[in-house]
């Protein structure tokens, strides 16, 4: 597998893993940051730093960027303790804007330059060909999902939700949500530190144009249209917002007017997705049975409360 | 020194320049049931808020069965046997109701919790059967009926291993069928030696349920006693009804 169906595959995989990882801050913690493209982009440049400098090993470089991006979201969380929901919001744009200038500027990143990235290798064989790249990256994937399902159904994961949902009542119930809250955060920026890492190593070249703003945006709007809070949403999103705008390409022959279409139909989901059906599109799949009878609700409580005097 | 059972002593609240609570003492001994009744406005749930360390108090103390609760945060309060239900509910709502039974007692039983999944499964399905709600255990919280909230809310607190159970008005807002089934599950809980304090507005579910009744008003405790001999004085009636305060 090669060519546009080759790179367009690893660019939903690595969306899909990216997506996931957003998910479990935004749909099972609530934290609700705009950081994400910069743990994406720490991750790259850790994975790609190792592999020019030391070993172009899949599992150090991995691994590294592994370490990097959940060191990134730990700092974050530390954010997200002392500051909640949109003023964090706001926080995270800024660590944004911090961690874009950072790759933008520093000498190590290459600067607006970008890194150019050697192939990695496995077991000392390099991994050049698309289908070896594709199937190291289709492992990796697997393995962020399997994280990522593992979090939502074990006892750890099921506390970072319950945190999430009520933070008064967990803490009531012995959770210590602040844990959950680290514990979310520093997971996610270790799968979009793996992400970024595939990403070098798919592109063999990086810039600090990948990891701005707007991209953090773009996997937020992936979370949201798939379905926040579950599991196959993200998936879901992550392949819609990856998928069509390539589709658009065949239908508008001038590619300008493809990226303002984009654009355009990146809002106008949003809008109707917020107005229409908050729980995204995995909120079809899920069961909606008609609303329940309402038994046992009393009409009568103040005649008896006067009646007990 | 400390006592055994809830000691509340000489807590004292206020928000801004409002006083909520002034100069509250009182205890609850362990193993009993008793009621906070009052106007609204009395400060019943606030005594909750600062027992279970969600507002913390401006000066006072509390204490469970020894142990100094003033200045704990929430989690470790819980820890020192504590639980709650509050009026709002406050359930996990992304979660199912089976879920919400799970969590709570996964953190409570986080050591020494043997054959820990089939154990937490068994003891989730016989907490779901008792309070009537078994067989919608994988139904997300929306879209159960309020009277199954509610019972959920109960639920929960099965799943801990707290010995001091606050109930905020468990009883609002259900029939009497309803009702009766919440006094049967109160009735129940001393075979788990549970020490009972709830906020109620249905006074003839206080005087069925509560071995004694503290009055509060404006933040005090005005009287301490058995349900009927509360009840049936005026002074008191007219204060929880006619808004009618000592002072006028």
């Amino acid at each position: 597998m090669g060519g546009y169906v080759g790179e367009l595959l690893a660019v939903t995989l690595i969306a899909v893993i990216l997506a996931s990882s957003l998910n479990l801050m935004v749909g099972y913690a609530r934290i609700y940051s705009l950081a994400h493209a910069s743990m994406y982009g720490i991750g790259a440049y850790t994975g790609a730093l190792i592999a020019i400098h030391y070993t172009p090993n899949v599992f150090v470089v991995c691994g590294s960027a592994l370490l990097a991006g959940a060191i990134g979201g730990t700092i974050l969380a530390g954010l997200a303790i002392r500051i909640r929901f949109e003023y964090f919001l706001v926080a995270s744009i800024g660590f944004q804007i911090i961690m874009q200038d950072l790759f933008n500027n520093l000498g190590v990143t290459g600067g607006s330059g970008g890194l150019s990235v050697p192939a990695l290798t496995l077991f000392g064989i390099q991994l050049t060909s698309s289908n070896e790249s594709i199937a190291v990256l289709a492992i990796v994937t697997a393995i962020a999902l399997g994280v990522a399902w593992m979090v939502r159904h074990s006892p750890w994961g099921r506390a970072i939700i319950a945190g999430g949902d009520d933070e008064v009542a967990a803490s009531a119930f012995g959770m210590r949500t602040h844990d959950g809250r680290f514990s979310a955060s520093a997971i996610a920026g270790a799968l979009a530190g793996v992400a970024g890492a595939m990403y070098a190593y798919q592109m063999a070249y990086i810039n600090s144009t990948t990891f701005a703003l707007n991209e953090s945006v773009v996997i937020m709007a992936m979370v949201i249209i798939g379905g926040a809070g579950t599991f196959v949403g993200p998936i879901i999103g992550a392949v819609i917002v990856t998928v069509i705008p390539e589709l658009l390409g065949f239908f508008v022959v001038n590619p300008t007017d493809s990226g303002l279409l984009q654009t355009l139909l990146y809002g106008l989901i949003l809008v109707i997705m917020m107005r229409f059906q908050p729980a995204g599109l995995a909120g079809f799949f899920r069961r909606s049975g008609p609303p329940r009878e309402t038994p046992g609700i009393e009409s009568d409580t103040a005649t008896k409360q006067e009646s007990a005097l | 020194m400390t006592e055994n059972g809830l000691v509340v002593s000489h807590v004292y609240k206020s928000y801004g320049a409002i006083n909520v609570i002034n100069d509250l003492s009182f205890t609850v001994k362990e193993h009993s049931i008793t009621a906070l009744v009052g106007p609204n406005g009395a400060g019943k749930t606030t005594v909750f808020n600062l027992i279970t360390g969600t507002d913390p108090l401006d000066s006072g103390m509390v204490s469970w069965k020894g142990t100094v609760l003033t200045g704990l945060k929430p989690y470790v309060i819980a820890r020192h046997g504590v639980a709650r239900t509050y009026q709002d509910l406050r359930l996990f709502g992304s979660m199912t109701v089976r879920e919400n039974v799970q969590v709570v007692m996964e953190t409570s039983f986080k050591d020494g919790f043997g054959h820990r999944k089939k154990m937490i499964r068994e003891r989730t399905d016989s907490i779901l059967k008792s309070v009537g709600l078994l067989g919608v255990g994988s139904r997300r919280v929306e879209e159960l009926s309020y009277a199954e909230k509610k019972f959920l809310s109960l639920a929960r607190l099965l799943a801990t291993t707290a010995d001091l159970l606050l109930l905020d008005e468990p009883a609002s807002g259900l029939d009497s069928t309803s009702q009766g089934d919440f006094v049967t599950f109160v009735r129940s809980l001393p075979t788990h030696a549970k020490t009972v304090c709830l906020v109620e507005h249905n006074l003839e579910l206080v005087r069925n349920l509560a071995e004694e009744v503290i009055f509060m008003d404006s933040g005090y405790a005005l009287r301490k006693g058995r349900p009927e001999d509360i009840m049936k004085d005026p002074e008191l009636g007219a204060i929880y009804f006619g808004g009618v305060h000592e002072d006028e």
